[in-house]
């Protein structure tokens, strides 16, 4: 039986074909096998056989190989152009390919029933090498596009020609870089406007936790103002305003946790009072450090209401330091960094109140 | 071919065990369980990388030259962690704010590694695949383990805060073991992580018939395979010239 393909089948195909010749040989064997190349030359011509598999050398079957080259190249008929045998083993197939680029298939016609012959007495010569029963299932004769067959044999001779080198690892892993930074680029890109709407969405929830919705009646997380302090230097801040006037403000804080910055949001009212409090990132220890969020713990909450007045300045401390303030077993530096945080909030407001206020009332409120 | 999968499968749940046999994983692995929830939050986190790092070297396994192979599994498996974290900010946000603690701390899990290099090179992507799933089960039910028993000693519960992770309808995983348990801080700190692993790792020793002999655990195991595969790739190169 056999099958004649077109002259523009591509030489993927005979690939393809090729690599489950060296997964069955694998199997065959129970051997590991890797990729090989091997080139026979018939008198002017090159006949190629490849055989394809994954990892370890084939030093047990390239004299195999070798033979069946060499028989193959004795037995076969002059002009032949490529041909793919395929032969199969019950459920597996085995494809072997052999490529000479230049005689035309019309030629090579009279010669299939020849080869099919040849292929018979292939197998019968494979099966005491694979120790395995095999059948001849189909005979494929591929054309290939010249072009295409020349323009694959200058890659190939590239490829061979570097492979191992320096260039060519250098070359593989920057092909490699650049794959990712482009997986890299495109998951940016689809993600990126979701990311924003998602922390935008986290900073309206966050500054609806720390300013009383009944507090005012603009869009907090869009009245944005900075002012310049004399020691917190540059500092952006929410207003929240009951018509136009200044009800509270929102603020954030950074301070140096256990393990990175801990960013704290504070809800401050016009008397200086807290009206809230929330983190808003942490890279605290899971199960330790991490009890300054509200969903781990109320901890957050007993600012509620506080002021630099109640409890008094000395006493915004841990209880370890002699403060007003609880932490937590087995961490102390994070509410440590977290009570330092709103004081320092707080102290910043009570220096700049009139600027946080809004005092001299301007029409449009300032934007970053 | 099912014989081989249950080796794959016995190798990653017992005999091969990340965290119990390999004791590889142990940075995040001391960060993280201070609770049996953190422990499953990693777990699962590292077992859909594990997954996704073991198809995608073992698809490109003969792409990969033995030379540039580890720089091409590192670039592999964070070019992964990263989009997966960005995709889960992205779209499940919620869940990333539970877990994406952990994300990040999965680059540092040489597991992962450790199985694209001595397995995933080269087998085939279904069995690459079947044995991330199977070594991240197994990773998963060690950190677990670890995170409950520290977290029982610890502070006296078991699976606090697993609502977060897990949705409400498995709050009742949330237990209080012992009450007014007044804490036993040093096993929720990373000395404790490291003490309850030595006990573990006695139980399985022990488990395993292994605790007669004076040799420690066989940890060469994990070397020598390495140096085999140093050593093929040495010797294929030095074939092919």
């Amino acid at each position: 039986m056999s099958v004649a393909v077109g002259p523009n089948t591509p030489l993927m195909r005979m690939c393809y074909n090729v690599r489950s010749v060296g997964v069955l040989i694998k199997q065959a064997l129970d051997r590991y096998l890797r990729l090989v190349r091997l080139n026979i030359r018939k008198t002017d011509r090159k006949l190629g056989l490849a055989i394809g598999s994954s990892t370890t050398p084939l030093t047990k079957l390239q004299p195999h190989v070798q033979m069946f080259n060499a028989y193959l190249k004795a037995s076969l008929g002059r002009s032949f152009h490529l041909l793919c045998i395929v032969v199969k083993r019950i459920d597996k197939w085995v494809a072997l390919a052999m490529g000479s680029p230049t005689t035309p298939l019309t030629r090579l016609n009279p010669y299939i029933k020849i080869v099919t012959g040849r292929v018979r007495s292939t197998v019968i010569y494979l099966k005491p090498i694979l120790k395995r029963n095999l059948r001849i299932s189909r005979v494929m004769v591929i054309k290939v596009d010249k072009k295409l067959h020349k323009a694959s044999q200058t890659f190939a001779a590239i490829l061979q020609h570097y492979d191992g080198k320096p260039e060519m690892q250098g070359m593989l892993l920057g092909v490699f870089a650049m794959a990712s930074a482009f997986f890299l680029a495109t998951a940016d890109l689809s993600t990126r406007n979701a990311i924003a709407e998602r922390a935008a969405e986290d900073l309206r929830y966050s500054l609806s936790q720390v300013v009383p919705a009944a507090k005012h009646n603009n869009n907090l997380a869009d009245d944005i103002a900075e002012l310049q302090d004399t020691e917190e230097g540059q500092v952006s801040f929410y207003r929240a305003r009951m018509n136009d006037d200044v009800a509270a403000i929102a603020l954030e804080m950074v301070s140096q946790g256990y393990s990175g910055s801990i960013k704290v949001l504070l809800g401050i009212d016009t008397g200086g009072n807290l009206l809230g409090v929330r983190v808003l990132a942490h890279t605290e220890t899971p199960g330790l450090g991490d009890k300054i969020e509200q969903k781990k713990s109320d901890w957050i909450l007993g600012f509620n209401g506080l002021s630099l007045g109640n409890p008094i300045a000395s006493k915004w401390k841990v209880k370890k330091d002699g403060g007003h303030f609880d932490q937590f077993s087995g961490a102390t530096i994070t509410p440590r960094a977290v009570v330092v945080a709103v004081r320092r909030g707080l102290e910043l407001f009570q220096r700049n109140r009139d600027q946080f206020l809004d005092i001299t009332k301007k029409s449009c409120p300032e934007s970053s | 071919m099912n014989k081989e999968y249950q080796a794959i499968a016995q190798n990653g749940l017992w005999t091969n065990n990340i965290v119990f046999s390999q004791l590889l994983a142990l940075c995040p692995l001391l960060a993280v369980t201070g609770t049996a929830t953190n422990g499953l939050g990693m777990g699962l986190a590292s077992t859909a990388v594990l997954i996704m790092a073991g198809l995608s070297v073992s698809l490109l396994r003969n792409v990969i030259t033995p030379e540039i192979r580890i720089p091409a599994f590192v670039l592999i498996i964070a070019t992964i962690v990263t989009i997966v974290d960005m995709t889960m900010n992205a779209y499940l946000h919620d869940l990333h704010k539970v877990l994406g603690l952990f994300i990040p701390l999965i680059v540092t899990n040489c597991a992962i590694l450790g199985r694209a290099e001595s397995f995933a090179s080269r087998k085939s992507p279904l069995k690459a695949t079947f044995d991330g799933l199977m070594m991240g089960i197994g990773l998963t039910v060690a950190l677990v383990l670890l995170g409950a028993v520290r977290e029982i000693l610890g502070a006296g519960t078991l699976f606090a805060n697993a609502p977060l992770l897990l949705g409400e309808s498995l709050s009742f995983l949330e237990l209080t073991v012992i009450p007014d348990y007044g804490g036993f801080l040093i096993l929720l700190l990373p000395p404790g992580g490291f003490i309850v692993l030595g006990l573990l790792l006695a139980l399985k020793a022990l488990i395993d018939g292994k605790a007669v002999k004076p040799q420690l655990v066989d940890d060469s195991h994990q070397h020598t395979e390495y140096a085999f595969t140093l050593n093929t790739h040495k010797a294929d190169r030095a074939k092919e010239d």
